[in-house]
């Protein structure tokens, strides 16, 4: 009986390695180790043999088991290892895309310095675009027969109004509604009559920003329009303030950006060699429009700048031209 | 304003090179806008000494010379009669293009290789002279560059003057600047006049009968003036500045005019009838020719210089032909006035006359300007034309100009600025700028006549800040306590909806809000468009009212560029023209997305079906979120018949889902079928905004779930057909979902079958089977009865 039950052990064995496939193994496994297998009958009938051989019957009745299972184990894994072999992926053909959007460059400017100037404690705020002569010029310390005028040409509303030529305009109506202080930037279209070209557009978008307290202060104006450059344009980015006019600012500036060449490039096509990218106007606001929105000009002072956001997007990304803006060509969009 | 480096000098002297006095400026608001080297048109030509002339072999008329060129000595062959040994002379070198275009090279002439050119007069754009060789000083040293050796090694730079800045307009505005940067002394220009002759009013009378308009007007005679053309160094200081020479009395005007700022004219005083000068308004129906030849219609609200009988001058802005200065021309009338801004403007706006003179007027000119003004005229045109000056000028001044005094706070001056300047050092700078300082408690500051801008204390600020230098002052970045800002939930949910709809696959476009009426007229919304007065184009005269044409534009120029989807979305600002005259253009932001093509972005086993209503439904239905979304049937004109739906949101109106319509569609060249939605942006913030975004607790116990698919009547919608099977089992639904839809074939026609998903689930216990069981046929007779259902 002992050498039936390695007899029984080593044709299993045998018989398991040739099988082919899963099926043939389940048969087999059914055949050496199932109910009715002559290993289990085998096992049934220890207990009816003479108890000297019993012990010994028992432990090669037990190793026989384990032996099978074992071959079973390793010729499922072998026949797995070889069926998974043959249904390999080209794991190089491509995945099923969903689309995903591309975000247009100036909203995402747009959300880019909201971001940074609730960092900095400013406001959101809206403002009309249709607007009027006294919100556009007139609150803004730029009478009718002011010369600064000359530097707007505006679309005027069939039945009067006109397009704002700035976000400046925000300045006004936040104040009109807020007492001080006050920490707002505004984003928007804004609309001049210019003819259209590779660098003017009739239609455009600015960023406003306008903080007035006690104290606001020079220092506190350049503090920000620094921290703005390092956000925007990278941390070694510094800032010049040169003396400009505008009616709303006393004094005003225009401040340039260190270009990207770092000034090291007489060809540059973005600075011509200066070293310096003309960027925006800013100033500390004028008492003219303090009075007119009814602040104190002796008790308050503030900051305000602007900013065109087509200039920026050009510099950042190298856009050559800013009719792409409205053009909306998706090969344009998205690049961004 | 253009100015030499050279010429500045006179007036001043600059510490720096010119590209240092270019950045210097810039920094105190004058911005370098550009250079242009007057020495380079002489680049490749040098002084030489004619060392020895030979007669060529070859050629009777022909010199051969050796001359000593600095670094070497080149034979050149010269054609010059005068030419000689020993003189000194300019030479243009192999590779040189002279002034006049002319192209020098080494060539062979008559047998001879000759290196060079020796150059005359035309040759070098210095004159009309062919007669022989430029002979020059014999001081000069060999080899320098001619430019410099003759004083033309100078640099025209170009400043922007900005408007409230007019004292800029000018070499001595400019001088001032640098003498205000640097402390440097000013040279005024001779204004001594050598007079002789009947005194002024002997010749001329002048009136002013609007004094208003013309608080001053002065003028001198000069007589005998010989008019022809001016010396070369007055006619090449116009020409580096851009103006073109036209004689000498006219040169010396515009000369004293970019001199000093201050416009100046010169009347033929025979011309001037009764010989008067009289400034008054212009009368209705007279008429002008201007000196550029224009016949200008003037106004009564125009200020003219009149003779005794008709206008000779537009005041401020431009003289008169029949005045003019002319060969003919002897004894002249130099006037120099002061006048109000605004007229200037008025009448240099109405007739579109931008000139000189006007540009500095209606900045606001120097009333005490005049009398130096002419002075420095006459002075220049004696000396140059050899006019005599008549004594006792006229100066007619009827409203004496006003110097403003100014109150300055230095802690005030100082804070603002975040500086910490003592008054001393505030005074020198405003002293510098030719203001005059009264120091006590705070300080008294008298502007100077010439700076018109300079009106209260935050126009000295500036002064004191950009004289001191605002890139001194340190910026600063300290946070001085908390502070709050208030969120409009409104920006935070543009995001949120621009962000969403990234994600769901479409590109953001921007597009422009000033549209072709047209357009809107063919989406059917043109009604209560505001339209510009003033349009950018004859055809894009409108504000938009809807997004839909400006993004079936976008879809049409990308399909024109082989674009195989366009899925887009907009969120901008339309206007409609408010019902009450005179009120702005209400504006509202409006969000609308367009889906045409393929639905998929991979070709690979992709899903090839081009998009349809559905895929534009579910997208909003995913952007919008929530079980508040209600779609109707509707009927819209820019919409296929059929294929449309109007869509609110908690009840209220939200906007509208469809198929553009085939003609629309046909409008914009667009052949494939295009569904678009446009919904209020403010209905949906006010949607998310009120959200309840309250905690439920999740379920204990398990749900059931049950098909079912019944046949109704085509016509009979989904909508109805699931509010029902939640009426008839209320308590137990939890979710009915569409998962099959059929009509054809298989079914009787006019009908169709729709098979649902039902989850059924009891919050408060097990659901049995036998619930469910009822639960499920009480929703099969809800659907007999109502709709005449049978199940499939």
């Amino acid at each position: 009986m002992l050498e039936e039950v390695r007899q029984l052990a080593s044709e299993a064995v045998e018989e398991i390695e040739a099988a082919q496939d899963d099926k043939a193994l389940e048969t087999l496994r059914v055949h050496h180790l199932g109910r009715k297998s002559r290993l289990r009958q085998i096992a049934r009938q220890i207990g009816q043999q003479p108890a000297t051989q019993r012990p010994a019957l028992g432990e090669a009745t037990g190793r026989a088991q384990q032996a099978i299972q074992q071959a079973l184990d390793d010729k499922a894994l072998a026949l797995r290892q070889v069926a998974d072999a043959t249904s390999a992926l080209d794991i190089t053909l491509p995945g099923r895309r969903p689309f995903l959007g591309c975000a247009h460059p100036l909203p995402q400017l747009t959300d880019e310095l909201i971001g940074i100037f609730q960092g900095m404690g400013f406001d959101v705020a809206d403002g009309p675009e249709a607007e009027d002569e006294y919100h556009n010029f007139d609150a803004l310390n730029t009478p009718a027969d002011h010369p600064a005028r000359d530097l707007h040409d505006t679309f005027y509303l069939e039945g009067g109004g006109l397009m704002r030529t700035h976000t400046s305009t925000v300045q006004i109506r936040v104040m009109e509604q807020t007492p001080p202080p006050v920490r707002i930037i505004s984003l928007g279209r804004c609309y001049r009559k210019e003819t259209v070209d590779a660098t003017h557009h009739f239609a455009f978008h600015q960023i406003e920003g306008l903080y007035v307290d006690y104290g606001v202060s020079f220092a506190d104006l350049k503090g920000t329009i620094e921290a703005m450059g390092r956000q925007l344009m990278g941390e070694e980015t510094q800032v010049r303030f040169r003396p400009h006019f505008f009616p709303f600012t006393e004094p005003s500036v225009e401040y340039d950006f260190t270009c990207i060449c770092k000034g090291q490039r007489a060809s540059c096509s973005i600075c011509k060699g200066t070293g310096w990218i003309e960027i925006a106007g800013a100033g500390m606001v004028d008492p003219a429009v303090f009075s007119a929105v009814g602040y104190d000009p002796d008790e308050y002072t503030g900051f305000a700048f602007g900013m065109g956001l087509e200039r920026i997007a050009m510099i950042r990304h190298g856009i050559d031209d800013v009719r792409r803006f409205l053009e909306n060509d998706l090969r344009f969009i998205r690049q961004f | 304003m253009k100015i030499t480096y050279n010429w500045l000098k006179e007036y001043v002297d600059i510490p720096w090179d010119w590209p240092e006095l270019a950045e210097r400026l810039t920094m105190a608001g004058l911005e370098f806008e550009g250079v242009e080297d007057l020495g380079a048109r002489y680049e490749g030509v040098v002084i030489g000494r004619v060392n020895t002339c030979c007669p060529h072999e070859n050629a009777d008329r022909l010199t051969v010379c050796q001359v000593d060129v600095g670094t070497r000595v080149n034979t050149i062959v010269c054609g010059a009669p005068n030419v000689a040994a020993g003189q000194t002379v300019a030479v243009a070198l192999p590779g040189t293009t002279l002034p006049g275009g002319m192209q020098i090279k080494k060539a062979k002439i008559r047998g001879v290789a000759s290196e060079g050119m020796l150059c005359a007069e035309d040759e070098l754009g210095l004159g009309d002279n062919h007669d022989g060789i430029v002979v020059l000083d014999e001081a000069l040293s060999v080899g320098t560059p001619f430019a410099a050796a003759i004083g033309r090694g100078d640099v025209v730079i170009d400043f922007e003057v900005t408007p409230n800045r007019p004292d800029c307009l000018s070499l001595l505005g400019i001088a001032r600047e640098v003498h205000a940067l640097t402390g440097n002394p000013l040279r005024f220009p001779n204004a001594q006049v050598p007079e002789s002759g009947p005194a002024t009013a002997e010749d001329v009378r002048i009136d002013i009968e609007a004094p208003d308009d013309c608080p001053r007007y002065a003028g001198r005679v000069v007589r005998g003036v010989e008019v022809g053309p001016s010396p070369q160094w007055l006619q090449h200081r116009l020409q580096a500045v851009g103006q073109r020479p036209i004689n000498n009395v006219v040169d010396i005007t515009n000369y004293v005019l970019l001199e000093l700022g201050h416009p100046l004219h010169a009347f033929d005083l025979h011309a001037l009838d009764q010989r008067r000068i009289i400034v008054r308004r212009a009368r209705a129906g007279e008429t002008l020719e201007t000196l550029d030849g224009t016949q200008c219609q003037l106004g009564e609200e125009m200020l003219v210089i009149a003779d005794g009988i008709r206008p000779q001058a537009l005041a401020g802005v431009i003289g008169g032909a029949h005045s003019q200065v002319s060969e003919a021309t002897t004894d002249i009338l130099l006037e120099s006035a002061y006048f109000a801004p605004s007229r200037v403007r008025l009448a240099r706006s109405r007739l579109g006359l931008f000139t000189e003179a006007s540009t500095r007027f209606e900045r606001g000119a120097d009333w005490d300007a005049p009398v130096r003004t002419i002075d420095r005229a006459a002075q220049l045109i004696a000396e140059l034309t050899g006019g005599a000056v008549a004594p006792d000028p006229l100066d007619v001044y009827p409203r004496p100009g006003q110097c403003r005094q100014i109150p300055l706070c230095v802690d005030r001056t100082n804070q603002l600025l975040a500086t910490e300047l003592d008054s001393a050092a505030i005074i020198q700078i405003l002293e510098r700028l030719g203001c005059q300082v009264e120091s006590g408690r705070s300080l008294v500051v008298t502007a100077p006549s010439f700076r018109p801008d300079l009106t209260r204390p935050a126009d000295l600020i500036e002064e004191v800040g950009r004289i001191y230098g605002f890139d001194r002052i340190e910026g600063r970045q300290e946070a001085s306590g908390p502070w709050i800002i208030r969120r409009d939930p409104e920006f935070t949910f543009r995001q949120v909806a621009r962000q969403r709809l990234l994600g769901l696959g479409l590109d953001e476009v921007v597009s422009n809000t000033i549209v072709e009426s047209r357009w809107l007229e063919l989406a059917g919304a043109a009604d209560r468009a505001a339209r510009l007065a003033n349009p950018p184009t004859e055809t894009q005269d409108a504000l938009r009212t809807t997004l839909v044409p400006s993004l079936l534009d976008v879809a049409c120029r990308n399909f024109n560029q082989r674009a195989t989807e366009v899925a887009i979305f907009e969120l901008g600002k339309c206007f409609v023209a408010s019902e009450e005259k005179d009120a702005r253009p209400e504006e509202n932001w409006h969000l609308a997305a367009l889906w045409s093509g393929r639905v998929s972005a991979s070709p690979y086993q992709a899903d090839a079906r081009e998009a349809d209503f559905f895929d534009l439904k579910g997208l909003l239905e995913a952007l919008v979120g929530g079980e508040n979304l209600h779609f109707t049937p509707a009927d819209r004109p820019e919409c296929r018949s059929g294929h449309a739906a109007c869509v609110s949101l908690d009840d209220q109106p939200l906007g509208w889902l469809g198929q553009v319509s085939a003609d629309l569609c046909a409008a914009f060249d667009l052949e494939r079928q295009v569904h678009i939605f446009e919904i209020s942006f403010a209905a949906l913030a006010r949607h998310w905004h009120g959200r309840e975004r309250s905690f439920s607790a999740l379920p204990k116990f398990p749900p059931i779930e049950r098909d079912l698919a019944v046949v109704v009547r085509a016509d009979t919608t989904t909508a109805e057909l699931i509010a029902t099977m939640q009426d008839s089992a209320p308590r137990l639904v939890e979710s009915i979902e569409v998962f099959d839809f059929y009509q054809g074939d298989q079914i009787e026609e006019g009908y169709k079958s729709v098979a649902f998903a039902i989850r059924l689930r009891d919050c408060e216990q097990t659901l049995q089977d036998a619930q469910a069981d009822a639960a499920i046929s009480s929703m099969l007779k809800g659907l007999e009865t109502r709709f005449g259902a049978r199940l499939r």
